[in-house]
């Protein structure tokens, strides 16, 4: 294939572009393909990138297989995935992880089943309401082999769809009819909605599959040669709006019980039909779910990374609003009116412009006037916030956040999240055992650091990091405290925050000294802004430790929801404006 | 269509020609007040001038007019679907169709009157009245089911291709497939969660033994 053929293949497919968009609607607007006149090495002549929007072309590959007549069907259909489905990287992993629960225990098949769906909601309208002849571009392609169910399956259900005759996509190799009717009838029932059929349609595809077939690599490299490339985008990064979803780790409905799928087969729906789209609340992902979900997508980003993303995102809608700052204050003179230069007055202050435009002979103390002045208000000093120095017991006894959902680093991101916003600074402290703590090491406003903090986990003993407490309020080892102002100190905890106050040995500079519980005390008093230990405990505990912990205010909270709640009200009150905590 | 032999099932008129038809049809067939009876009668002379007998026509009265107060949801659809039939037929582009003539094999009373019985067993009670002229899957399905049981293939379309597209828009085979497969399902499902639980069961034994 020369140079010259292919750049005349990227001339005539560069001017299809238009009526690509339009089979879309005439309000459509996209910025050209970019169209590859080298070798890519993706699997397919086509794909579609969620980051940059764009769509891509191999026209080397184009060639190759023989569809350079096809432009408008693959042009077309690569903007149905920006239209359509996936849309965008929210919705792309909406639908992966819908994909993820309706294939069980398929996870490497993510990626090819969300695709496949997509490509099926997008063919179907373009080819039945758009006129585009994908039909023909899926006959061009060629038929999947015999041994290829998948394929056969896929194949069957676009000639039910578009009414072809048996055999044009699906070869003469076996495909199960009544799957591939069901299958159409899910592709319709969901035409505008591509997350809520996803599970049920790796439903279908799990349950009817050899799974010994689908876990054969072979398999899906037959299969993602049928299709285009879809969404190669989104490396990394977790998107607002996914850990929050409700509805992402419902369990998914098979087509043939959904009363979407079969709601119109004339009252015949099973008693047992639900509404496949629904999942409920309660059914939101979880941080390690939501991580494998990325790392079966190609993803790199760390499990740490994914459940701070998660708790963030979580965090949200408990957050202070975003501080009011009170409007620019300015020292500077404002011009007033005119008042009347009497005799007597400076000279050099008569308005000489007033003093004529009142009359043309001028009086002294009778026409003569000057300029006003009025004097604004004086600046007024910006209450300035209350850093938060933040302790999360991660102690055995404590979930681990990067796994499950843990209210207490829920409840910390809410109250270090909300600081940061009000503009305070933080010191976040996830501690267990003696000597084992993560933390920022210092006060921080990069929220990153602080939701590094916030999820990380340790698991070990329990003892309270006392030298750290004493070093950040009080100075050590002939350093002075790392506080630079009023410092709030709050710890989230169980029983184990005992440990804070009762005298424990510890190690400093390689000599054992016994450290006590006048180090809290001490601190809190160094700090400023008050102390508070959250813990989750009964009422009768709570009494227990408020007896040892001094001025610290104890809160005992019983559920972990509680925890939470309390962890947004008591933000409001310290953070969340007014004079409240702020010094 | 049915039992016909592929060989010799031939071709009539288009789809489109009929969808079209059915998408014409006027509102009146859907009144109660409609004497359905006598419209399959006058269309009976109107075909090849057969007058039905009184027994004939005791039945289609029974069958579809027995009076008013006795009209139930079942009969009023029956009755639409009959009247959107005979509305049919009456396509001159229907019945001056060489397949429909040859199809009809001289007999065109009784080819219609088959017609008429068969699609009231097939379609009766799938769909709300006016959905069969109103919306395009199920004018596709009546307009289906009126070639099929007319005995002639759509225009363009071969045996095999018919019946998989009959397949694919009838209600009657889906709802069967989707009965099928629904049982199987849940059958499937409830054999999963139980043995989850057998699983759970286990592992908790495990653990206690510890």
């Amino acid at each position: 294939m020369t140079t010259q053929v292919l750049d005349d293949l990227a001339a005539r497919w560069l001017a299809v572009w238009p009526d690509a968009l339009a089979a879309w609607g005439r309000t459509s607007r996209m910025h050209a393909p970019v169209l590859h006149t080298e070798p890519c090495g993706m699997p397919s002549w086509a794909w579609y990138t969620t980051d940059d929007v764009e769509v891509h072309i191999d026209l080397t590959v184009v060639a190759e297989r023989g569809i350079e007549d096809h432009a408008l069907a693959v042009l077309a259909h690569e903007i149905g995935h920006h239209l359509l489905a996936p849309v965008d990287r929210l919705t792309s992993l909406k639908i992966a992880a819908r994909v993820k629960v309706g294939l069980v225990d398929m996870d490497h098949l993510i990626g090819l089943v969300a695709n496949l769906w997509c490509d099926l909601l997008i063919n179907d309208r373009l080819q039945r309401r758009a006129g585009v002849d994908r039909a023909s571009l899926a006959a061009a392609v060629g038929t999947p082999d015999a041994d290829n169910v998948l394929g056969l399956l896929i194949g069957r259900t676009y000639e039910i769809l578009w009414e072809l005759p048996r055999g044009r996509l699906s070869g003469a190799g076996p495909a199960s009819e009544e799957h591939a009717h069901l299958c159409a009838r899910l592709v319709r029932a969901y035409a505008r909605d591509p997350v809520g059929g996803a599970a049920g349609f790796a439903r279908l595809l799990r349950g009817e599959i050899d799974p010994e077939w689908l876990r054969a690599p072979e398999s899906t490299g037959s299969v993602g040669a049928l299709g285009c490339g879809g969404d190669q985008g989104g490396a990394g990064g977790v998107p607002f709006g996914l850990a929050s979803d409700p509805t992402l780790a419902a369990p998914a409905t098979h087509p043939a019980l959904d009363a979407r799928v079969v709601g119109g087969t004339g009252g015949a729906t099973p008693e047992s039909a639900t509404e496949g789209a629904v999942g409920g609340g309660g059914n939101g992902l979880e941080p390690a779910a939501l991580h494998a979900l990325l790392t079966a997508l190609g993803s790199t980003t760390s499990a740490q990374q994914v459940a701070a993303a998660w708790y963030r995102e979580r965090a949200a809608p408990h957050l202070v609003p975003f501080p009011v700052r009170e409007g620019p204050t300015t020292s500077e003179q404002l011009l007033g009116g005119l008042d009347p230069w009497e005799v007597g007055d400076d000279l050099s202050t008569i308005d000489w412009s007033g003093t004529m435009a009142a009359s043309p002979v001028v009086v002294p103390g009778m026409t003569t006037v000057q300029r006003a002045y009025l004097e604004d208000e004086q600046v007024k000093s910006r209450p300035r916030p209350v850093d938060l120095d933040l302790y999360l017991d991660s102690s055995g006894s404590m979930a681990n956040p990067s796994v499950t959902a843990a209210p207490i680093a829920l409840a910390g991101a809410v109250l270090a999240l909300s600081a940061l916003r009000s503009g305070a600074r933080v010191q976040a402290t996830t501690w267990s055992g003696s000597g084992q703590a993560i933390g920022t090491e210092g006060f921080t406003r990069d929220v990153d650091a602080v939701m590094a903090a916030v999820v990380a986990y340790i698991g070990g003993g329990t003892s309270f990091p006392l030298e750290l407490l004493e070093r950040t309020h009080l100075g050590a080892d002939g350093k002075p405290p790392t506080t630079t102002g009023p410092t709030h100190i709050a710890v989230i905890s169980d029983d184990g925050v005992s440990t804070m106050f009762r005298p424990e040995a510890g190690w400093r500079a390689g000599t054992m000294r016994t450290v006590g519980s006048d180090i809290a005390t001490r601190a809190l008093e160094a700090a400023g802004g008050g102390g508070s230990l959250v813990l989750r405990i009964s009422p009768e505990g709570r009494h227990r430790i408020a007896s040892m912990a001094g001025r610290y205010r104890a809160y005992a909270v019983q559920t972990d929801p509680d925890l939470v709640t309390f962890a947004r009200d008591f933000s409001r009150a310290t953070w969340g404006g007014g004079d409240h905590g702020r010094r | 269509m049915v039992d016909a032999d592929p060989a010799r099932v031939p071709s009539g008129p288009s789809l489109a020609t009929v969808r079209h038809r059915l998408a014409a049809a006027p509102p009146d067939l859907f009144e109660p007040t409609v004497v359905t009876a006598a419209l399959v009668a006058d269309l009976a002379v109107e075909l090849d001038g057969t007058v039905l007998d009184a027994a004939s026509l005791d039945r289609l009265d029974a069958d579809l007019d027995p009076g008013v107060g006795a009209l139930t949801v079942d009969l009023a659809t029956r009755r639409v679907l009959v009247g959107l039939v005979c509305w049919l037929v009456r396509d001159p582009a229907v019945r001056t169709h060489p397949g429909v003539q040859a199809a009809a094999a001289g007999q065109r009373t009784r080819w219609m009157l088959d017609i008429v019985s068969q699609v009231q067993v097939e379609l009766a009670g799938l769909r709300p009245d006016r959905d069969w002229v109103q919306l395009d899957e199920a004018r596709d399905e009546l307009a289906r089911a009126f070639l099929r049981f007319a005995r002639v293939l759509p225009a363009g379309e071969d045996l095999a291709t018919a019946q998989d597209r009959w397949l694919a828009v009838s209600t009657a085979y889906q709802r069967d497939l989707v009965r099928e497969m629904a049982v199987e399902q849940a059958r499937a499902e409830e054999l999963e969660r139980a043995l989850a639980a057998q699983k759970a069961k286990e592992a908790a034994a495990q653990y206690a033994n510890y």
